[in-house]
């Protein structure tokens, strides 16, 4: 029998239900479909209220990604595909959403999603995805005033610390904890380049690092290098990260340390995930664009 | 016509690609060019400026004789002028080559070049090498992208001559090609000072056992105030330095600087620049029934130039003609198009670029204003 290789990199995908609605007595369900880089998340709304997501790993395939994450936010409610009357696609792979009724850029969502999370108060957000991250500056209503976003090399972002956690052998998860398990900070490794990660790491494996003290290279790495992406901008407070990363206290940490800016935290007993922040917006624009179709219909 | 006195008058026929054009006597063939709307390269000329005439790029030729430089060679009844010319245009690559080499450059051929964040570089080009915070924006680049074959300019070498924040203006010397714009515009503009003089690149250079030279016959110059600085020179202030310059060399930095910057302008008795043409292509359905069925990116322009919508997408063919029966179809009038698979990542790097430039986004892409409009749930 074939030994059994463990996956280091697998985060845990995860599905979320509110159990005390019943969509069915909802007016309006929308949802809304990010089909990102690394992992896609469906987010579905009854009434604009968050009823159910789910976050999944990107396929090889755009559609069936988001196929598949939608198919996971309605599994276990007995909803089809029918019933939510507006979706809008968001994410690099918006366009290949086939059932969407709309694509919007994962900027205006992003903004959108974290507007609804944290309140009003969030004026600037950081999105780290998959492949790349952006900073995106917003008004009181989550309407994006300005982004900057990182050049086309995917170096320090979701993905490489994917490739880490592979190459130590250290879940996803516990990455974050680990970095700080360390008698002194370490340097930052000197390349963060995706490519050369695996092979960075041995090397210092090698040269007697520790995993914690390889760990907490990586992470000081990966957060001076959006440090700089992030002071381009300006942060004005509240400042506010999206994103598989934001889940990533290793480099949470780092980079407020390097700002000077503390990242908004949510509840610790929040059912909201940062990773679905595009997803959310989508739906949120979703529920808004099907109430002005109803307006416009209603008037003529 | 000649008159009494042996001074040109009136004005002489003369054809610039075959079209005729009726230019001023005494006036050179670029103006000419001008005239006929037909662009010649220049980073030394600016409209209403005398220009040195070194920097080599105007090379056109005249009744099918040999090149020679535009903004030097007056019109004559009759000429013919071709600028498309195959011999004229090797000159001026080989110009452009040689400019390239004492500014900073590689930014401009990178592949990454417009989705970089201009923080790190991930070929591990030196800083003083890469281009500087201009980029995408400065006149040098553009006419270097219209002239072409930048693959083949020699690498920088970096002259160490210095950044000094001179009051608003931002003088980086290392930036200076030498066009003398500045000092032209600042001796014979009313508003200007006569402040500034060109000196000899190779006296600021720092003396460090290797002699320097320079590529090209412009960069034998940088532009200096007369004084210590520019308030001790005379400097009015009026900003045509700043707006002649097409590098970075001189810039009004920050959004202190920008604002002043855009009140000198509108004060300014400077013409516009003129600047290489983008191949923009009639919004017409025509036009967009040829373009290819593939990924890409396309931004549409309105009459004055102004960006409209910036769009990737899936099937450009379609995207497009989607736009041709939108709700901007009335105001516009050209787009420019290209194909990348990754064009929703590409879209975003447009527009991040487009928020940076202009504060805001294009009209069409503006379209979710409506959605953050607390309303009332009653329609439902």
């Amino acid at each position: 029998m074939p030994e059994e290789t463990k996956e280091f990199w697998r985060w845990s995908e995860k599905v979320w239900r509110d159990e005390s609605i019943d969509w069915r007595g909802s007016r309006a369900i929308t949802a809304g479909i990010d089909v990102g880089s690394v992992s896609s998340q469906a987010v579905i709304l009854a009434d604009g209220r968050l009823y159910a997501y789910h976050s999944t790993r990107t396929g090889s395939n755009s559609p069936d990604s988001a196929r598949k994450a939608l198919n996971g936010a309605m599994a276990g409610a007995d909803m089809s595909q029918e019933d939510i009357r507006y979706v809008v696609g968001t994410g690099y792979g918006r366009v290949n959403v086939p059932f969407a009724n709309r694509a919007i850029t994962e900027i205006a969502c992003h903004a959108r999603g974290a507007n609804y999370m944290v309140g009003p108060s969030v004026k600037t957000i950081l999105d780290m995805g998959g492949q790349d991250c952006k900073v995106i500056r917003c008004d009181e209503k989550g309407k994006v005033q300005n982004f900057i976003m990182n050049d086309k090399c995917a170096a320090g972002t979701g993905r490489g610390m994917e490739v880490i956690a592979d190459a130590l052998g250290v879940p996803i998860e516990d990455i974050g904890r680990r970095s700080f398990e360390i008698d002194e900070e370490p340097p930052p490794v000197s390349n963060v380049c995706t490519v050369f990660a695996k092979s960075e790491a041995t090397g210092l494996l090698k040269a007697g690092w520790s995993v914690n003290r390889v760990l907490a290279s990586y992470c000081a790495a990966m957060a001076e290098r959006v440090s700089s992406l992030i002071e381009r901008m300006s942060v004005e407070p509240d400042f506010f990260i999206t994103g598989g990363i934001a889940k990533n206290e290793g480099v949470v940490r780092r980079i407020e340390r390097i700002i000077g800016i503390e990242a908004v935290r949510l509840p610790a007993d929040t059912v909201l995930d940062p990773q679905i922040a595009g997803a959310l917006g989508a739906a949120l624009f979703a529920h808004a664009l099907l109430k002005k179709e109803q307006k416009a219909s209603a008037q003529a | 016509m000649p008159n009494e006195l042996g001074v040109a008058t009136g004005m002489v026929n003369v054809s610039v690609d075959g079209r005729p054009v009726e230019a001023p006597a005494g006036s050179s063939v670029m103006d000419a060019c001008d005239l006929a709307r037909v662009y010649v390269p220049r980073l030394c000329a600016f409209p209403g400026l005398e220009p040195l005439g070194d920097c080599g790029l105007c090379f056109v030729t005249i009744d099918g004789a040999e090149a020679r430089r535009a903004c030097s060679v007056q019109v004559v009844e009759g000429m013919a002028v071709d600028t498309r010319d195959d011999r004229a245009r090797g000159f001026r690559r080989s110009s452009m080559q040689a400019i390239l080499g004492d500014h900073p450059h590689v930014c401009l051929t990178c592949p990454q070049r417009d989705g970089c964040s201009r923080d790190d570089c991930m070929y591990g080009n030196p800083p003083e090498t890469r281009c500087c915070g201009e980029f995408g924006r400065c006149e040098i680049a553009k006419v270097a992208a219209y002239v072409g074959a930048l693959e083949q300019a020699p690498a920088y070498v970096h002259r160490e001559l210095g950044v000094i924040q001179d009051h608003n203006i931002r003088r980086d010397l290392d930036l200076c090609i030498g066009c003398g714009r500045c000092e032209t515009a600042c001796d014979i503009l009313e508003e200007a000072g006569s402040a500034l003089k060109l000196v000899e690149t190779r006296t600021l250079v720092a003396a460090d056992g290797e002699v320097w030279e320079p590529r090209s016959y412009l960069g034998r110059h940088v532009a200096v105030p007369k004084a210590e600085d520019l308030r001790a020179s005379g400097c009015t202030f009026c900003g045509a330095c700043v707006l002649v310059c097409p590098t970075g060399a001189l810039t009004a930095p920050g959004a202190k600087g920008a604002a002043w910057l855009s009140k000198r302008r509108n004060r300014s008795t400077l013409r516009p620049a003129v600047l290489p043409p983008e191949d923009r292509l009639a919004f017409t359905r025509d036009v967009v029934e040829e373009l290819p069925v593939c990924e890409g990116v396309f931004r549409v322009f309105d009459a004055g130039g102004a960006v409209l919508q910036i769009s990737g997408v899936m099937d450009l063919r379609r995207g497009v003609s989607e736009a041709l029966d939108g709700p901007l179809a009335g105001d516009a009038r050209t787009f420019v198009f290209e194909i990348d698979p990754m064009y929703t990542q590409r879209e975003s790097e447009i527009l991040a670029r487009h928020l940076q430039e202009h504060g805001s986004l294009p009209r069409g892409n503006d379209v979710l204003g409506d959605l953050f409009d607390d309303e009332d749930d009653d329609l439902f």
